[in-house]
This record gives C-alpha cells, sequence and structure tokens, in this order.
C-alpha cells in the first residue's frame, strides 16, 4: 500500500509474521500448567517512509528526520488499524 | 529454538491481535483520502507504483520534514521557533521603514537583538547555524547602537528566512552569509577572524574540487 502527498510518501507491507510465540507471564497469573503458553498470531509492518519534494542538505538531519519520522509512523499505523 | 527465534522476530515489530478473516478481506479498490489524525492530506494506492515518479520542483517545508515536534529535540524545536519570530520582527521593521517610521522599526530590531542570546543557546543543531548566529550577535554590538539602515535589515532578513528553512548548516556554508553581512558593513570587525574565514573557505573549495 502506497500513501503519497505532495511532499512526503510512505510504502506500507503488511505481513502476518508466521509461527506462534510465547510469552512469559508472572507466577501468579500461572494458573494452569501451560499458562505461560499464550499464543498470539503479530503482524509485521514494514515502512519505506520517504520525501519527494526535493529537500537541501541543509534541511537534513538525520537525527530529527529518524525520530520524528517514526513517530508520524507509529501515529499512522495506529489510526490504520482502527480505521 | 524455534519459541526463541519467534521471539526474537516478533519483539522487534508492532504486535497486534489479528483477526484472520480481516487480513483474508480484500481492500478498498478506490483510493482513501487520509485526513482523520495527518497534518495533510494524500490518497492511497493499493497497487504498486506505475509509471514514472512524480517529483516537485519546491522543496520541502521545514514543517512538513519535521512534522512530529513532540518527538524532535529541545534546541530544534525552539531554534525553529526563535528563527520565526525573528523573520517576524525583521518582517515588521522592513515594513516600518517603508512607512517611514524609525520607532516602530528600532522597536522591532530590539525585539530581533533579543532573539540572538536565545538562538546562540541552540548551537548544538550545528557549526554554521552557531557562527551565523554568532556573526549576527557581534555585528550588531560592534555597531554600538547605531540603528540598522535598509539594506541591512534586508539582508538579516533574508538570511534568518534561509535559516529557518534550512537550519543544519555546516561551517563553511555559514561562512557565505558572513560575506554577505560583510558587504553590508555588518561584520564581526576583527581582521584576524575575517582573514581565518576566508582562508578556509579557499581550503574548503580547494578541497571540495579535489
Amino acid at each position: 500500500m502506497r500513501w503519497e502527498s505532495s511532499d512526503v510518501g510512505a510504502l506500507l507491507h503488511v505481513v502476518p509474521a508466521p509461527g506462534t510465540m510465547a510469552l512469559g507471564m508472572p507466577d501468579v497469573l500461572k494458573i494452569e500448567e501451560d499458562a505461560e503458553k499464550k499464543y498470539k498470531s503479530a503482524i509485521v509492518f514494514d515502512v519505506d517512509y520517504y520525501t519527494i519534494a526535493p529537500t537541501y542538505r541543509t534541511q537534513w538531519s538525520s537525527q530529527e528526520w529518524i525520530a520524528q519520522s517514526s513517530h508520524v509512523i507509529k501515529k499512522g499505523i495506529r489510526s490504520l488499524l482502527k480505521q | 529454538m524455534d519459541s526463541k527465534l519467534g521471539r526474537s522476530e516478533i519483539t522487534s515489530a508492532e504486535l497486534v491481535d489479528v483477526n484472520t478473516t480481516s487480513i483474508a478481506s480484500p481492500p478498498e479498490p478506490d483510493p482513501i483520502m487520509f485526513s482523520r489524525e495527518a497534518t495533510f492530506t494524500g490518497s492511497i494506492s493499493l497497487s504498486d507504483f506505475q509509471g514514472q515518479r512524480r517529483v516537485g520542483t519546491k522543496p520541502i517545508s521545514i514543517d512538513v520534514l519535521y512534522q512530529a515536534r513532540e518527538a524532535g529535540s529541545r534546541n530544534f524545536n525552539r531554534a525553529i521557533e526563535l528563527l520565526g519570530l525573528a523573520s517576524e520582527s525583521l518582517s515588521e521593521a522592513r515594513d516600518a521603514i517603508g512607512a517611514n517610521d524609525k520607532v516602530a522599526c528600532a522597536s522591532e530590531v530590539m525585539r530581533f537583538e533579543q532573539l540572538l542570546q536565545p538562538l546562540f543557546e541552540c548551537r548544538e543543531i550545528g557549526d554554521g547555524f552557531a557562527n551565523v548566529i554568532n556573526t549576527i550577535h557581534m555585528a550588531i554590538a560592534n555597531r554600538k547602537g547605531e540603528p540598522l539602515t535598509f539594506e541591512q535589515i534586508n539582508t538579516l532578513w533574508r538570511i534568518v528566512r534561509t535559516v529557518l528553512s534550512g537550519p543544519f548548516l555546516n561551517f563553511s556554508e555559514s561562512l557565505v552569509f558572513v560575506r554577505d553581512l560583510s558587504k553590508v558593513g555588518l561584520s564581526l570587525n576583527n581582521s584576524f577572524f575575517q582573514e581565518w574565514a576566508s582562508e578556509s573557505s579557499t581550503v574548503g573549495t580547494e578541497q571540495s574540487v579535489r
């Protein structure tokens, strides 16, 4: 799924994670013998987030970009899941 | 072994409960306007991008490039805010000169000067940013209270706006602005520094050519 505005864009690959996983649980919650084997399925989001409009070198700080873009992506994914 | 592998893979990803029917259901065929929490709108396409990618000619705005200010660094956020105020003050000063209102102009220039100290405190952004702010600060101080001319205010306004749209200057790039300021009589008035700056600039250019 690709999303684009005139300035930035995102390419989103959504893949169901293979297999199952066991989550560690606190002892107080282990009522049954196999209680710690809590099976969950998962989705892996692979996001390519990029700029479309030209970006000057003086505008670019990888430190700021990564921190702020990851925040935008997390917000966007939550919004997408709600829809 | 498998469970360990599974755990290590999944912890790095976003974990959610999955309803298998929702994965299998076909997506909406039409583009969706995505405006719920985003600060701007765009369209979603569900197929691979076809054809030549469109590339705009207008440079990206710093507000769009860094749109999650709550996750940004304190210095960056503060610098952008202060540069915005500085640009506004200088713009008002230009208007005041145009209206031949010297008092309003001086007032706006003083407001601009008050922003230079907090701007310099944001110098972690980069050496170039620090150099530009420091040069402006010292150049105005060296005028010893003489009012700035229209040309000087105009140059300061242009420089502040350029730094606002691209604050991550390196030192060599900042020397262009230092020279621009010097041309309109706003300089450090320090011959040693000026010679050293011009030599650094020349060396930097030669190295980049090599």
